[in-house]
Order: C-alpha cells, then sequence, then structure tokens
C-alpha cells in the first residue's frame, strides 16, 4: 500500500479496527510517514504494526511483527518511531495551527473525502475560492507535488492526526 | 497452532516474495493472498 497514493492501508485498518477488533494488522509500507502511523494507531496500539518494505528481508522479524499483532501487542519499524519523534521536535503539529478557521473548514470537509466541487456547495463557495483555499492550506502545511504522498492525502493525514493529539 | 495470515498487496514482486518467505515458517500460515 498506497496502491493509489492514497492511504486504503490505513482505512481497512480502521475498519477493521471496528468490524473485526480481534484481527491483528501489519502494514507494510514504504512509507516513513509519521502522520500516517498517527492515524493508524488513533483506536489504540494493541494489535497493530507498521513495518517498512525495506526491511523486510529479515523473516525473523517479519515473525516477531506478526507474532507480537497477534498477540495484541504492536510492531513499529524502528525508523518510524524516529521520524515520529522527530517531527513531534520539529514542530510538525504547529503548522496546523497557521491555518486560518475558513481553511480549517475546508481540510475538514476535504478529510470527510469531499471533492472540491462538494465543499464549494457546503460552504457557499466558488470552486475558485475553494481551490485558492487548498493551495493554501498546502502551502501552510509546507505539502508539495513532489512528495511520495499526494498533498491531499497527507493533509488529511495531518487533520486526522491533529485531531486524535 | 500457526497464526492465520491474509496477504494483502498490489505489487506482485512483493507479495510473492513476503509470502514465500512466511512459508518457510511453521508460525504463520498463509491462508490468503490476494492484490
Amino acid at each position: 500500500m498506497p496502491p493509489n497514493r492514497k492511504d486504503e492501508g490505513i482505512q481497512i485498518a480502521r475498519h477493521c479496527r471496528t468490524a473485526h477488533p480481534t484481527t491483528g494488522v501489519v502494514l507494510l509500507s514504504q512509507y516513513v510517514e509519521p502522520s500516517y502511523v498517527r492515524v493508524l494507531l488513533d483506536q489504540g496500539t494493541e494489535g497493530r504494526g507498521y513495518l517498512l518494505k525495506e526491511h523486510l528481508a529479515d523473516l525473523d522479524d517479519l515473525l516477531v511483527a506478526i507474532t507480537s499483532v497477534a498477540r495484541g501487542g504492536s510492531a513499529i519499524d524502528p525508523k518510524v518511531v524516529q521520524s515520529l519523534v522527530q517531527a513531534r521536535a520539529s514542530g510538525e503539529d504547529a503548522r496546523m495551527e497557521r491555518l486560518s478557521p475558513r481553511e480549517r473548514e475546508v481540510l475538514a470537509l476535504i478529510a470527510e473525502g469531499r471533492t472540491n466541487a462538494a465543499v464549494a456547495q457546503q460552504l457557499v463557495l466558488s470552486q475558485h475560492a475553494v481551490e485558492k483555499h487548498i493551495n493554501s492550506i498546502f502551502s501552510k502545511l509546507n505539502l508539495s507535488g513532489d512528495q511520495e504522498l499526494h498533498p491531499r492525502v497527507r493533509a488529511t493525514l495531518m487533520y486526522l492526526a491533529e485531531g486524535r493529539n | 497452532m500457526a497464526i492465520r495470515v491474509v496477504l494483502a498487496e498490489d505489487s506482485f514482486l512483493v507479495r510473492e516474495g513476503v509470502r514465500r518467505m512466511l512459508e518457510c515458517s511453521d508460525q504463520v500460515e498463509v491462508v490468503r493472498h490476494v492484490r
């Protein structure tokens, strides 16, 4: 995951938390993305794992992670843990505070999966105005199109992660 | 009793690589592997 540069893996894990609470989920990802992990773990760390594909060569490590998660524990790649610590230390969370109330409204609707047109309709704005707000959001959150995940997905993850802090 | 594993991965190479790796162990049983 994610096959479409989206967050299907995270969404499946969240679905399983509700629909199959005794089922453990280990996400295998190529992304060291703190906001991704925080959304994964926001409903609890029990039975959840996040491993980097680059570290999958060792069968023993993978078995330890699967066994731990199956027993209700957790398994997070050390590199990801480090990125979580660094993200907090660098004030990534504080970036959300730069958003205006209107930009927060727009981002909240984006996080619900709405299109620009639907956001515009909901907030009684033109689509052009919504696009300007979105560009401003990306700018304030330092999100650009050359990163691994689409800025819209990253902004959504940051918004969801902030709501769990 | 082996841990039952469903492996979901869009990349064929990664999916098969992980599946074959896990099948070397008797601690887990890959019961499904899907794209």
